[in-house]
This record gives C-alpha cells, structure tokens and sequence, in this order.
C-alpha cells in the first residue's frame, strides 16, 4: 500500500507542475514504477556514500584493457 | 549471375573499385527495385534519387581519375531518418519535426561521406526512436521483408526492412533498448550494438544520453564490420565518444572460432521460450561445436535488476529531452510514444542519480561473472515468433508495457551494461521468418564478436537466402 501512496504523492506533484496525468496514464506507470524501484532496491544495497564518482567509460575501458592482458 | 541488388556491400564495392560494375549502374538497379518494393515494404520516409545518381556520377568519375576515396566508394546506403546534414530534412520518425532541417553534419555521416558512400534517402523508424516494434503512426509502419503482415522490430525498422529486403547495402541505427539488434534479427540481417562510447553521436537525435548507441546494419558480418569500421573512434565533437584505438574489424571475420569459449545464458533470456525458436538456437549452438568453440551453459547476474535500472535510466532522459515539446505539442505524439514518455516524469532525481551511479559497479560485476572463462554471451533476440504487425499495434493500450516488454526482453539489459552486441541470422522459423541470436562481448570487443559470427556464418549461408516476397 505505501507504494500506492508513494505513486500517488508523486502523481500529484505532477498534475500541480502542470503534467497531464489521466487515470490510464496512472494505470500504466503504476507497474513499471514499482518494478523499477524494486530493481533500485535490489541494486543499491546500503549506503552510497562511500561509491566512487559516475566513471562509466573509465570502466569500461579498463574492462577493455584487461582484455588485452589474458 | 545474380541482380546487383542481391550483391553483398563488400563484393558490390570490390566490383566498383574493379571497375567491374559503376556506381551509377549500382545506384540505378537499386533505385529501380525501391520503386517497386517500397509501396510493399514502407522501409523509406523518403527517397532522393536526384542526389543519389548526382553522387554516383561523381564517384564513378573521381574513381577514374583518382582511384576509390575509400572502403565504401560508390556504395548505395540508407539510414534510420535520424542522422543531421545541412539543409536536408530530417524528421526523427516524428510530427513535430517533419519539416526540421540541420544546419549541422553527423560525424557518422561525415565519416561514411569520406570512406566514398552514397545516401538514397531516409528510412522509416519509430516515432523518435521509441518502440521495439516498428510501429509508426505518422509514416506508417515498416514491414518486414519476409512477409509483410509481420512486424520488422524497432526502433530502426526501415533499416531492417531495407536492408533485409535489398533496398539498401547497408544502413545505420541506432540503439538505446534494442533498436538495431531487433530489427536485424527479425528481418534476417546484421546489426551491432557497439560498446558504449565507440561510435561517435555528434549530430544524431537523442533519446538517453547514457544509452544511445549508433551502429549498422548489413546483411553479412563483413558488410557489417567494414562500416563500424568507418564510423568508430574518437571524435572531437562527441567528447564520450571513446579515444580507444579501432580494430580491424574485417580482419576478425577471417579468423575462425576454434578455441573459443561461448557462454549461454539460461535464465531470464531463455523464460518462456518458444520450442521452434529454441530449436532454431540449439541448432545454432550445435553448430558452434562443430567450428570447434565450446559452449557451456550458465546463469547470468543482474537479470532482476537489469530492465528496472534501465527503464530508469531511458525514461528519466527521454523525458529531459522532450520535457518542452510534451507541454506544448502534447497532442503531437503518438499515444503510445507519450505514454512511455510520461513514466519518466515518475521518477525522483534521486532515484536516477542512484541508477547511473551503480551503473559502473554493475558492469564491472557482470564483465568480472561472465566473461572470466567466455569470450562472447550468446542470447536469444526474441524469444517467439516474430509477430503480425496487427497483434502488437497496442497504441497507448492496458497491454503497452507488456508487449512491448516482451519484445525487448532479451535486448533491453545490454545497454545498461555498456557492452557490445551483435545480433546474427541464425536461420529460419518453417514459417520462413527469420531467427537471431545475439552475441555480446567484453567492452570495446566488437572484433571478437564478428570473428564469431563470420564463422558461423561461412558454415550455415543463410545470409544468402532472399526474401522471396520482397521479390
């Protein structure tokens, strides 16, 4: 129930930022939101204070480089 | 001897810098064979056969006086109607920028321009870019080659539908969810879904900055690998375009498969799967075993997660990009297309920042799980049989997110990844339509991935079956 509540509250600010938001709009979001938060849920476990900065591409071509050294 | 339409793109550009065949015999054969199939196939937006043949004659006579500019001179493509060029219009699959013209060049195209290629026109796509089944209200949707009462996936749907029914050498998507690897799987061609950051995206229209990808399609693993060739590497204007040096990519088709490790992945990818296509696959993997790859099945990481961390991800940044238009030209979006829009106004900052910031660990993780003892992932592209184009025309329907979650199932995680994916013709349903597989690599691995796919592809030659109601 407190995802209900969490989607509506958020569905409100909307409509008071002036977003449309018809009951069908609502139906639709009200799974992908909940699936999506679980998946955030899962991912995200603790804090993260302690992550380092966003360094995708770094990653990936340090991933890269590892490569290179099998 | 066969139509020059039924040509690959490499044998079709050895002929020309041969001067076996010219440029404009080339770009005739093709223009004539759009004629006819294009009232059947809805592959382009629009053609410009002025400014083909103008651009075959001057490489039919720059090559007599100066040889070829480059690996695809006198090569007849098409692109995704997406890629800017000064002056020419360019509608993203859209009504609100139907008369949109650039004042700026792609950096994709500019590459394509200089390696000698040719552009017939503009191809079909989803409604900015957004829908896997290549569905579109305001042109139309494109339809398979194969049979046309079947969808050709999206969001690049013409370029499957073209360059699957021979309206085009080759062609370039792009890819946020799927967009290039569905519509070449489903039409029966190639489509590579680089690493992100190594094709540049100057001058393409956006849809999620961290996910976009541009990447071609063509209808064999070397037509593919000579044209990711051409448009890879650093550019100057994209500063994420990656500074990591470009492989031969064509080099890698000549290599084999002996030796190499494929990993299958069991779960999630394979939920649900349809007995005739799963045959079709097991068929494929028993065929890696004969070119003396091994293959080992396991369960792959992430898989819950995945489609969330994404879906965040996609509609928080689709939403960013067309915040203004959603206010003001509500009424000019396909239902569908802004409904999916409206998802991303769901999420809090802080639920986006969260999803990008894990982005990195989770790849690594993934990279790390899976490719400590395999050189590729194979997957499914879908898992059923390619639909009617009436059974997944759901507009803003209860079933959206279902169906179309469905149809991207398998494609969907990779760009959250980051990692490279090549979809590949793995054979036929017995209805005639064609099955893909997916092959995804290490970053920056695409070399791997064409080495593979060109292996399998020497071995079974369903490049080399013609659509036969596309004539």
């Amino acid at each position: 129930m407190s995802e209900k509540n969490e989607l509506s509250d958020r569905i409100r600010l909307l409509r008071s930022a002036g977003i449309a938001f018809d009951d069908a709009d609502v139906k639709r979001v009200e799974q992908s939101l909940a699936v999506s938060l679980a998946a955030l849920d899962s991912a995200v476990k603790g804090s993260l204070f302690d992550t380092e900065p966003q360094t995708f591409d770094v990653v990936l071509r340090r991933l890269a480089r590892s490569k290179a050294d099998v | 001897m066969s139509e020059i339409t039924d040509w690959t793109l490499v044998a079709t550009a050895d002929a020309i810098a041969a001067k076996k065949v010219s440029a404009r015999e080339v770009t005739d054969a093709l223009l004539q064979r759009i004629a006819v199939r294009q009232p059947l196939l809805n592959a382009y937006i629009s053609v410009d056969p002025d400014r083909a043949r103008a651009s075959a004659r001057e490489a039919d006579e720059r090559l007599a006086r100066l040889g070829p500019s480059g690996p695809l001179h006198g090569i007849p493509l098409a692109h995704k109607d997406m890629f800017y060029r000064p002056g020419v219009p360019v509608t993203c699959g859209s009504k609100i920028r139907r008369d949109f013209k650039p004042d700026i060049l792609a950096t994709v195209l500019a590459r394509l321009d200089a390696a000698g290629a040719i552009t017939m026109g503009a191809l079909n796509m989803s409604e900015f870019a957004n829908g896997p089944t290549g569905v579109n209200v305001h042109y139309g949707a494109a339809r398979s080659p194969w049979n046309p009462e079947h969808i050709t996936g999206g969001s690049s749907s013409g370029s499957g539908s073209a360059v699957g029914g021979r309206l085009a050498y080759g062609s370039l998507g792009s890819d946020t969810g799927g967009s290039i690897r569905l519509p070449a799987g489903i039409c029966g061609v190639y489509g590579i879904k680089a690493t992100q950051g190594r094709v540049s995206r100057y001058g393409s229209m956006g849809l999620s900055f961290s996910l976009d990808n541009i990447g071609p399609l063509a209808r064999t693993a070397r037509d593919c690998a000579r044209m990711l060739g051409v448009v890879a590497g650093a550019d100057d204007d994209d500063p994420t375009a990656a500074p990591v040096p470009v492989d031969d990519y064509e080099a890698a088709c000549n290599i084999g498969a002996k030796g190499l490790r494929i990993a299958v992945a069991t779960n999630h990818y394979w939920d649900g799967m349809d007995s005739e296509i799963g045959g079709v696959l097991e068929n494929a993997l028993d065929m890696f075993g004969k070119l003396g790859a091994s293959v080992s099945r396991r369960t792959v990481p992430f898989h819950e997660e995945l489609r969330g961390l994404g879906n965040i991800v996609i509609s928080s940044e689709f939403c960013t990009l067309h915040d203004d238009w959603l206010r003001n030209h509500h009424d000019d979006y396909a239902p569908l297309v802004r409904a999916r829009m409206k998802q991303g106004y769901t999420f809090t900052a802080v639920d986006y920042l969260k999803a990008v910031q894990v982005r990195p660990r989770i790849t690594n993780a993934f990279v790390d799980d899976v490719f400590g003892d395999a050189d590729a992932l194979f997957l499914p592209v879908l898992r059923f049989p390619v639909p009617k184009i009436a059974d997944v025309d759901v507009r803003d329907g209860p079933r959206m997110n279902e169906i179309l979650g469905s149809i991207n199932h398998c494609t969907w995680p990779i760009n959250y990844l980051g990692l490279p994916g090549l979809s590949v013709p793995a054979g036929f349903s017995r209805s005639g339509l064609p099955v893909g597989f997916q092959l995804v690599g290490r970053p920056f691995d695409e070399a791997m991935l064409f080495r593979i796919a060109a292996a399998y592809e020497r071995e079974t030659g369903w490049t080399e079956r013609r659509p036969e109601i596309a004539g």
